[in-house]
Parts: structure tokens; sequence; C-alpha cells
């Protein structure tokens, strides 16, 4: 890579490491595999930079990598460990009151994989329906349904603390 | 604040763990990563050379390669513990055919007889099946797309929703395959969204509003919507009409009889943290919530008052059977499992020995969707994702049990 093409990767990721990171530990659920989700999508970047800062919506194109890190869990070495049950240490303050806090990540945790992905790229990522589709490589109508299938166990999970609002 | 945003704004709060990461380590990995790629592809041509003067021994070595992570029909000639484990199977997995024409349909619904099933196709078409066989069933009225089947009954009766493709606002249908032709179920006065939940034997349609209030229909009737008070939210309605759901302002569990007397499902001692999901009359099944965040699948026998809970199941359960049969996952094992009315689990396996041995050797990976199983427990639908030359095509599956 060119060290002006280098340069624009690292100011580039740089701005969204903090996005990434939380979309990552959002999907797996731990600290150590969101870092390395992150990792194996950067690098799948750098190698294709040219062809990723040409694309008409980079934040996409690069959630899409993120994502299909996440779901490839083959290249992966933490794949061959099975999930854990246990909650991460959290040493960030919580917003939400604890309950709901714990309750978002048990409740992610519950869904199955593409679920999970599905919740992340539409309401963290804000991506379309289109685009969720085809980062996961599945039909709209597929997007759809996992996203109410979700939302349905997200609702069900999230009233057990009931509390309704957010501040 | 509606639900979704809700959601996003939980997602965006979440804590995340502090970390080490950083975009100048990751260059400094991605540069790393990039030469040990080029490297070993000058010593993968190598091996390629070297496999190529020595010959059948290693050639075996690569054949065994193949088969860990990509399956190979040669296994059929050597039993390994994953044909056992599929032999020893109480299941059998069967493709189910589908009409010409069609290239991509799910299986999503069972009528609680085992008679009918139905489901979707990627050309937005239903396809409905009486005892097996496959009949396309005509176009929706208007231009729609994201077809989705959720439900249907033991006259062949099918309710889904459907987005509508010309609209500039998210409008949907509610519709209803009735006699033969799908009619549009109207929404509620005022509204451009509404969703199907269930129908029963006798045609009462359970629904929901955007804002998850039931909705109530019946197959006689499409045009007239009502309004189920005291709920805010539906999982299922039972052939008498009562319906199972959730509570207005307290979530509690509730059962709602059609004249609009609520029951209490948490109200014994021990129910308290018992939340549902699924209801079939007799069972509701959902999660119960004890001291921890801990969501154990539960399962509640409505007419007794027996709640069992599930520690080794992933909770919440969407699916249940009359006998109290249900669909879930174990712990750490993200594959779908059935479970009998004792608690006890069968695994269910995709179809060819060579999708058995991948899916074992790959076991976080999921090779099929079991969505739906009849009243008597001897059917469950569903569908088997199959990849190839880039594309993925859904192929309709029914386990049945072996007699």
């Amino acid at each position: 890579m060119r060290a002006e093409d280098e340069r624009e990767f690292a100011e580039y990721f740089t701005a969204r490491l903090p996005h990434l990171l939380r979309a990552a530990y959002l999907l797996t659920g731990d600290a150590h595999r969101a870092d390395d989700v992150v990792q194996a999508a950067l690098t799948a970047l750098y190698r294709h930079w040219a062809k990723v800062k040409a694309a008409d919506n980079v934040d996409a194109y690069v959630q899409r990598v993120l994502v299909r890190q996440f779901l490839d869990e083959k290249r992966l070495a933490w794949s061959r460990v099975l999930l854990s049950r246990s909650l991460p240490d959290r040493p960030a303050a919580p917003a939400e009151p604890f309950e709901v806090q714990d309750l978002v990540h048990t409740a992610l945790r519950k869904l199955p994989r593409g679920q999970r992905a599905v919740l992340v790229l539409r309401f963290l990522c804000d991506q379309s329906v289109e685009d969720t589709a085809l980062a996961l490589r599945c039909s709209t109508g597929n997007v759809k349904s996992q996203t109410a299938r979700a939302l349905g166990a997200m609702r069900e999970l999230l009233a057990s603390a009931d509390v309704r609002s957010v501040p | 604040m509606n639900e979704e945003e809700r959601l996003s704004a939980l997602l965006r709060q979440a804590p995340v763990p502090s970390t080490t990461f950083t975009v100048s380590g990751a260059v400094r990995s991605a540069r790393r990563s990039l030469r040990r790629r080029r490297l070993a592809m000058g010593a993968g041509a190598a091996a390629v050379a070297a496999v190529a003067m020595v010959g059948p021994a290693l050639v075996q070595v690569g054949q065994n390669a193949v088969v860990t992570s990509t399956p190979s029909p040669s296994l059929a000639a050597s039993p390994s513990p994953s044909l056992s484990r599929k032999a020893s199977s109480p299941w059998v997995t069967e493709e189910l055919p589908i009409p010409a024409g069609v290239t991509s349909v799910k299986a999503e619904v069972v009528d609680p007889t085992g008679r009918y099933l139905a489901g979707a196709g990627d050309d937005q078409r239903v396809v409905l099946w009486d005892n097996g066989s496959p009949m396309l069933l005509p176009p929706l009225h208007s231009p729609v797309h994201n077809v989705i089947v959720k439900s249907i009954n033991s006259s062949g009766d099918i309710v889904g929703t459907a987005e509508d493709k010309q609209a500039s606002v998210e409008k949907n249908y509610p519709w209803l395959y009735h006699h033969g032709q799908f009619v549009m179920l109207a929404p509620p006065r005022g509204e451009i969204r509404a969703y199907t939940i269930d129908i029963n034997s006798r045609g009462d349609i359970l629904g929901a509003s955007v804002e998850g209030l039931p909705l109530l229909w019946h197959v006689s009737d499409p045009g007239k919507v009502t309004k189920l008070s005291g709920l805010d939210g539906a999982w299922g309605i039972a052939d008498d009409g009562t319906v199972g759901g959730r509570a207005s302002g307290s979530g509690r569990p509730v059962l709602r009889d059609p004249s609009g007397k609520l029951t209490y499902l948490d109200e014994l001692p021990g129910r308290s943290g018992f939340k549902m999901s699924s209801f079939t009359g007799e069972w509701a099944a959902g999660h119960h919530r004890g001291q921890s965040s801990t969501l154990t699948a539960a399962r509640l026998n409505v007419r007794t008052g027996e709640l069992t809970q599930y520690p080794h199941y992933v909770g919440p359960i969407f699916r249940l059977n009359a006998t109290g049969a249900f669909l879930t996952e174990r712990i750490g094992q993200p594959r779908t499992v059935f479970v009998d009315p004792q608690g006890n689990y069968q695994e269910l396996f995709p179809l060819t020995e060579a999708d058995v041995a991948a899916m074992l050797a790959n076991p976080r990976v999921q090779y099929f969707e079991a969505a739906d199983l009849s009243d008597d427990g001897k059917l469950i639908v569903g569908t088997q994702t199959a990849s190839a030359d880039g594309r993925t095509d859904w192929i309709p599956v029914v386990w049945r049990l072996k007699r």
C-alpha cells in the first residue's frame, strides 16, 4: 500500500474505531473476540483499501466486512471455543439502569448469530433493509423476518426488566 | 420513542470494555498478514508441485482435509460418528417436492394435524403442501415483496404479511389465504401496517398493530378488525379463542378468553419470573427469570399450573405444540433440537450424509432452520440452506418421526 493510502486508511479507521469496536462487542459479547473480529476486518480491508475507498458508501462497506468476519467464524481462532454464557467485565459506567444493560447483553446473546447481526446492522449501524440483506447475503424478506423475530425476543426480554423508557 | 428507537438507543449506550486495540497496531498486523499471505501462496505452489511428484500418500491426506471443511461423499464408505448419530436419530429428514418453476422456497409452518404445510419462495409466491403434494398459490393481488407466512390451520387457511412494493411509505398487508383465494385483512382505522400472528381451527386470526397491540379478525369477515382490550402483546390463539399474551402496563403473562376475562399465569408461588413467548391452549412457553439475570427456557401447563424450567435449553421458547413438545436450542449448541413433552431432546440432521459431516465438523454453523411442528409431534418443518456458485438457495424439508 502506498504511504498516502496508508495515511488515509489510518485516518478513516481512527475515526471509526470506537463504533466498530462497539458493533463487534455487541455481536460477540466478548472484548477479546471483538478485538479479533475488528482486527480480521481491518486486515481484509487493508488488502483491498483501494476498492474500499472507491465504494459509494464506505461506512456500509466496512460494516459489511465486519459482520461477515463475525459470521465467518472459521477464519478466527476463537471460533474453536464455545461461547461462554457468563457476562464479561464492564468497567464503563452504564447509562441505563444496571438491570437493563445486563439484559441488553443477555438478550443479544440469546439471539441466533444471524439475528444479532441484523439488529446491529439495522439499529446500531443504521443500515437499510436492502444494505443489510446485501451484507448478510440474503433476501430483504429474510432481513425483515429476522428483524421481527429478533425484536420480538428483545421486546420480551427487555420487558422483563419493567423499564420502558430511555433517558 | 418507539421500540426501534429504544433499541437503537440501548445499543448505542451499552457499555463497551476498554481495549488496547489501536489502528496503528492493526495496520502493523495487517502488513504482517499480507506478507505471510504472499509467502504462503509461494509455498502453496511449491507444495502442489511436491504432491504431484510424491503421489497417493499425500493425496490421501488432502482428501481428509477436504472432508473436515468441505463435505465429501466418500465419507459414506466409512461409517463415522456423524453417520451413526444420524442413523440412530428417531427423525428422518426428507426434502419436500417443489412446484415447477420454483427454485427456492422455505417451509415455514405446519398445521396442527400435519396435513398442510406452507412457506414462501424468493419469487414472493406462497407454496402450500397438502399431504406432501406442493401447490403454487396465485400471486397476491397487489405488487408486493417480502412475503412471510405466519400460521396455517387444520383447514389449510394460511395467514401472513407482505410489504407493499409501490408505496412510498412503509405500507404492508396482513393477508389470508382462504377457499383458494388471497384476501387482505383490514388494518385498524387510520393505520397502514398490521401483522398476523396465528390462526386457529375455527378461523379466528390473531394479529398485532405496529405498536404490538393485539388484533382479531375472522376468516368470514376479513374487513372487520377488532382490538383486544387488556393486552399489549400476544403470542398465540387457542381453538376456543383464548389468547395468550402480555397484560397491558404490567407486562405479566396472561390469558384473555373471548369474553375479555383475564387470567394471570404468574400468580401461583414461584411463577413470578415466567414470561410467555408462545401459547397453544393447554401450554404456554417462554422463559423464566430467577434470582440472576439468566434466562431459562420454561414451559407452563395453564390447566395445572405446573411450571417446568429447562436450564440446559435456550429460552425463550417460540414454537411448541399441543402436547407440550417444543423446538429450541441447547445451551452452547446453535442448532435446533426437538424437545419431547418429558424434556428429552432429540437431534435433527440435514438431508445428506455429506451435510451431516459438514455440520458436525463446523458445529457453530447453522445448516438448517426447524421452524414449526405438528401437534402429534411426528412432523417438523424447516429449511435447509444450500450454497453453490455464489448463490444461496432454500430447500424445504421435513423431519418425520420414524414409525
